[in-house]
């Protein structure tokens, strides 16, 4: 832990109310030391008191009050998301009052307030705090500051706590209208054995409640006297690979606008996925690395995995070479359309260089 | 208790008790007094939010202006020199009415808390009441609670509290505004508990304060504030009266000083000398004799008396040491028990300079402190002088011989009075010859031929001693006490009449004497060859007084030595006491060993001390393992634990409730069946019960968070909820009957 956050964070610090007050004790204590008039050093007393029990208070406040986090499930670059903050009370008898929350992310302080008016003993409230973080990356949350003006707001008293969370901020998707439409004209159509709706007929079974009636198949059912269903093949999907570059020369590395430019390239194929997916393509990614590649992807279901590893992606030198496509997956076949045009392949990278001769394919360039 | 209201009514009793503290030192006029008491009571009614007149801005001018018009009416008074402080005080008043009724936002009560505090610092510096100590109690409760919910109460208005509304995929959507307003009519924020807790609290504060009272360093340091209380006025003690206004004090009961006799005994007959006269014309006495007489004090802050004088031991019986408390009055004069000789007067020491607090011998043996604000403790050493004899003469002032100039002033008498009274004095002495005799003679007369009254009629002659001695016959002490001294100059004895108190009220719960205005007295002092000044009291007495009982009188002897003790210990607590203090606390923690004690603990003090010392630390030490043993051997729970047990708890209350109605859970129904049930009946309770189930259900079974807070309301409404009488109990929920088929098929 970094010892110059630790005591940066925590401790008492005067408020503006408290500095008047203070200034005021000073004043009362110059008039009463000059005059000697007793009544003014038990108002004096009194002052000191309230500043003393201002201090215990507030430390009862803080005491045993357990912060945690609750992120939500996705959180994209430059999209504001909201961080719930989920404070408990552990407290017997005493409630918690005027509680306020800052979470720290990477050692800062997020600059959002959570604010808990009254939490009762051994109870638990829940806000949060709408935030956004620019950049896609892994951050880590490290710990919250707790901190109370309770109950007369002459001090600030704060405390420090330890809870680590770590959020994946994944690329920015862009609106797709923006994108020019993808020709994909697939030649290596992937059709997979997996039941589906449409599709190649597959096998009869035995009708379930629950089972669309209009697969029936009465021939079959009148033969065995019992309902019978179709079960249909996947359609053959179509299949995309998403080629992304993520390589800068090793002097552009700190070139913020060349940073930009590939941050950019990557929101576009992180779009460019999340729309394929949607649209039931199955998807695969190829970016340059030694790192295993992502195996196909078939459904929305694994646009988190995408999502993921374009999180993730490191910038590298040109020398690494591209990920070596994955196999297909098992039981599935590629049936050749003649089309000569291949697989459909993305590359998201301006001036990206061309793929390879054996991948056949037909390119559309990022902006 | 909801919120907004009970903050409105902690600040009112916050500010009400500082105004009352202020009010109670006397300087603010009656008029402003009502005024303001009113303006209180009556802003309370008013609030500014709910009066579209009162948000007006030319509601808010008018107030401005009245300020403005106030500050123009006060701020000469301060310029010429008057007391800052009363002029202050009294525009604190209209201040704090201003904001009172101009309650709109949190620094309209802000500004009103600092209205409060600055009357609580005006009574400080302007009254040294006991009352003062009872009230700052009070305010330090009041102010604690306020202060508390003033921060609350600002912290939610300015937290700008948002309830975010999630958006698709946990992305922020919209935000909106949470109703402060909705909080502030809150029962839930702040209970009968909190306040009590924090009553405690403001205890502990008090108590705090106090000790750190007795240690805030005394450092002796006593110069001038602009600050002058108003004293008591007190009637007779100036240098310029007229005749007849000192004896008519007797219904006055204003305490005037309380005096303490320690180890002694009250002598019989004690009176107490203030001021003496010596020029007398048409009814009116005059002191012309006064001086500026200096002495320096002694290292002690003793003032001896006398040229040889010298303080005899506090165990010489014939020294009478009196501690006299001295309230604040509008006289400078200072009183000394009589009839003794005065040996010496210690002053305290916070009178570091004489020039500013200057003790004066004011000539005819006036003792006068000039300069002097608020109360004042002064000790007397006095010689006690032999009892009083039978004819009055109560008992002797040794003094040198006077000289021409002193026996002239002594003898003076009008140029007009009337030669009857003269002649009056000779026929009641005649065949008497020594002076003593001649004394003793008036007196008598005086005592026997005349009656005691207040009750005067006009006197029809411009002389009222003419009056006084040959109409009416009868009159207070100070027509007797003028008539006995005119008539000895008359005779060619030095006379003087003197103004004090004779005598005063026992204290018996506290063991002092109180004398107050009522007690005021007038007497003569006589120049008797070879005895010096013989003081003579013409007067004739009263019978005893029947001695006063009942619980009212207990009570009110019980407050004075409350007021006398926090005179003592608090207002007069300077660095003298704070030395002492500590050597006491000192002597009692380590006490000197004596030179013959063999006993171990005698020699060894912290031996004794250690084992009280070592036993409270066993106690302690049990006391914290208890509270261990008992948190191990009691079962652990955790928070959810807790929680769960709380909701089973409401939930078992909840069936009772329905088994009153008549709704009793049977063997194998479940929850949901029985709220089907009791809601197929109409009971009014069904719909209570039935959200009751489906929290309780999503909380055991769905891991949700339950709100015991809701449930435990849930439980109470269906407790309250009205019985129907048609709701019919019903039996358990069955499968629906199968549909027989009539014609058997």
């Amino acid at each position: 832990m970094n010892l110059r956050l630790w005591t940066r964070l925590r401790g008492v610090r005067l408020t503006r109310d408290g500095g008047w007050f203070c200034i005021v004790l000073l004043c009362i204590a110059l008039i009463a030391l000059n005059t000697g008039n007793n009544l003014l050093y038990l108002l004096l007393a009194m002052l000191l008191s309230l500043l003393l029990a201002s201090l215990l208070m507030a430390e009862v406040s803080l005491r045993g009050v357990v912060p945690r986090r609750q992120p939500p499930p996705r959180v994209h670059a430059k999209d504001p998301f909201l961080m719930g903050i989920v404070l408990r009370n552990d407290k017997r008898r005493f409630p918690s009052f005027s509680i306020e929350v800052e979470d720290l992310c990477e050692d800062e302080v997020v600059d959002k307030r959570c604010y808990f008016l009254k939490i009762p003993a051994g109870r638990t409230q829940q806000t949060s705090y709408r935030h956004s973080l620019l950049r896609r990356g892994r951050y880590v949350f490290t710990a919250f500051r707790i901190s109370t003006k309770f109950p007369f707001a002459l001090f600030r008293t704060s405390r420090y706590v330890e809870h680590r969370s770590e959020v994946v901020v994944y690329p920015t998707l862009l609106p797709l209208s923006h994108w020019p439409q993808a020709m994909t004209v697939a030649i290596g159509n992937l059709s997979m054995s997996k039941v589906g709706r449409r599709g190649n007929f597959h096998a009869l079974r035995e009708y379930r409640h629950g089972d669309d009636p209009r697969d029936i198949h009465w021939r079959s059912s009148a033969r065995r006297q019992r309902l019978v269903v179709r079960e249909h093949e996947v359609e053959a999907v179509q299949q995309v690979t998403l080629l992304v570059d993520n390589s800068l020369p090793k002097e552009l590395h700190k070139d913020p606008e060349a940073q930009l430019q590939l941050e950019k390239v990557i929101s576009w194929a992180a779009s460019l996925g999340a729309f394929y997916l949607e649209h039931g393509y199955a998807l695969r990614l190829c970016i340059r690395g030694t790192t295993p590649p992502l195996p196909l992807l078939v459904s929305p279901a694994n646009l988190g995995r995408l999502l993921l590893t374009l999180a993730l992606l490191p910038t590298v030198t040109p020398e690494v070479p591209f990920q070596k496509p994955p196999p297909p997956p098992a039981g599935s076949r590629i049936e050749p359309e003649p089309r000569g045009h291949g697989d459909s392949l993305m590359i998201v990278r301006p001036n990206a260089p061309m793929p390879p001769e054996s991948m056949r394919c037909h390119i559309v360039e990022a902006d | 208790m909801r919120f907004a209201a009970t903050h409105k009514a902690v600040s009112y009793l916050m500010v009400t008790t500082a105004f009352i503290m202020l009010a109670l030192t006397g300087e603010l006029p009656i008029l402003l007094t009502l005024l303001t008491s009113a303006g209180i009571v009556g802003s309370f009614f008013f609030d500014p939010q709910n009066q579209p007149w009162m948000m007006r801005r030319a509601y808010s001018y008018a107030w401005w202006a009245l300020l403005l018009l106030v500050l123009g009416l006060l701020l000469p008074d301060g310029i010429r020199g008057d007391s800052i402080w009363e002029g202050g005080s009294r525009f604190l008043c209209v201040f704090l009415l201003a904001k009172l009724w101009q309650r709109r936002s949190n620094s309209d009560y802000l500004q009103a808390y600092v209205a409060s505090f600055l009357m609580l610092l005006s009574a400080s510096l302007l009254g040294t009441s006991m009352v003062y100590a009872v009230c700052l109690l009070f305010y330090i409760v009041f102010s604690t609670w306020t202060l508390t919910l003033f921060h609350l109460r600002r912290e939610m208005e300015e937290n700008y509290l948002l309830k975010h509304l999630p958006g698709k995929n946990g992305q922020a959507a919209e935000s909106e505004r949470v109703e402060v307003e909705r909080i502030l009519n809150s029962r839930r924020v702040v209970g009968t508990s909190f306040l009590v807790a924090s009553g405690l609290v403001s205890v502990g504060i008090f108590l705090l304060a106090d000790l750190l009272f007795l240690l805030l360093p005394r450092v002796g340091i006593s110069l001038d504030l602009p600050v002058r209380r108003k004293g008591l006025l007190l009637t007779g003690f100036s240098e310029h009266i007229k005749l007849g206004a000192h004896g008519l004090l007797r219904e006055n009961a204003k305490v005037v000083m309380r005096v303490q006799l320690p180890g002694q005994t009250l002598p019989p007959d004690l009176r107490f000398r203030g001021i003496s006269f010596d020029h007398y014309e048409h009814g009116q006495w005059q002191k012309t004799h006064s001086t500026d007489e200096h002495r320096e004090p002694t290292p002690g802050g003793l003032y001896l008396l006398g040229r040889d004088a010298t303080v005899q031991t506090p165990q010489d019986a014939s020294v009478l040491r009196s501690e006299i408390y001295l309230e604040p009055l509008e006289t400078s004069v200072l009183f000394v028990p009589a009839p003794a000789k005065t040996l010496a007067v210690q002053l305290p020491d916070s009178w570091l300079s004489t020039s500013q607090w200057p003790l004066q011998f004011g000539g005819d043996d006036d003792l006068v402190a000039k300069n002097r604000h608020g109360s004042l403790h002064y000790t007397v050493y006095s010689q006690r002088l032999p009892a009083a004899s039978a004819s009055g003469s109560a008992g002797t002032v040794v003094a040198p011989p006077l000289t021409p100039s002193e026996r002239q002033q002594y003898l003076q008498l009008p140029a007009d009075l009337p030669p009857s009274i003269g002649q009056l004095a000779k026929e009641r002495t005649q065949g008497l010859s020594r002076p003593q005799d001649q004394a003793t003679a008036l007196v008598a007369f005086l005592q026997k031929d005349f009656a005691y009254t207040t009750q005067l009629a006009q006197p029809k002659h411009a002389e009222p001693l003419q009056d006084f001695l040959f109409e009416q016959k009868k009159g207070h002490c100070e027509y007797f006490a003028t008539a006995l001294t005119i008539m000895l100059r008359r005779l060619g004895i030095p006379a003087r009449s003197i103004n004090g108190y004779l005598g005063g009220e026992w204290n018996a719960y506290g063991g002092y004497l109180i004398v107050r205005q009522q007690h005021a007295h007038s007497w003569v002092e006589a120049y008797l060859p070879e005895r010096g000044w013989v003081t003579l009291d013409p007067t004739p007495q009263a019978g005893p007084q029947p001695p006063r009982t009942g619980i009212l009188h207990w009570l009110g002897q019980f407050s004075d030595d409350l007021e006398l003790t926090f005179y003592k210990y608090v207002i007069e607590y300077d660095l003298r006491s704070q030395l002492q203090l500590a050597a006491k606390f000192r002597r009692t923690l380590w006490p000197q060993p004596t030179v013959h004690s063999d006993s171990p603990s005698a020699t060894y003090p912290l031996r004794r001390w250690g084992r009280w010392l070592g036993f409270g630390a066993a106690i302690l030490l049990i006391l914290l393992m208890s509270r261990r043993l008992w948190r191990l051997l009691a079962r652990h729970q955790s928070v959810e634990e807790r929680t769960e047990e709380q909701a089973k708890g409401q939930l078992r209350r909840a069936l009772q409730v329905l088994k009153r109605r008549g709704f009793v859970l049977r063997p194998a129904e479940t929850l949901q069946q029985l709220a089907a049930r009791v809601d197929l009946a109409g009971d009014k309770s069904a719909a209570s019960f039935a959200e009751l189930v489906q929290r309780y259900y999503a909380h055991r079974f769905g891991q949700q968070t339950i709100d015991l807070s809701e449930v435990t309301r849930l439980t109470r409404t269906m407790a309250r909820a009205p019985r129907s009488s048609s709701a019919i109990p019903v039996g358990p929920l069955s499968a629906a009957p199968e549909k027989s088929n009539p014609d058997g098929g």
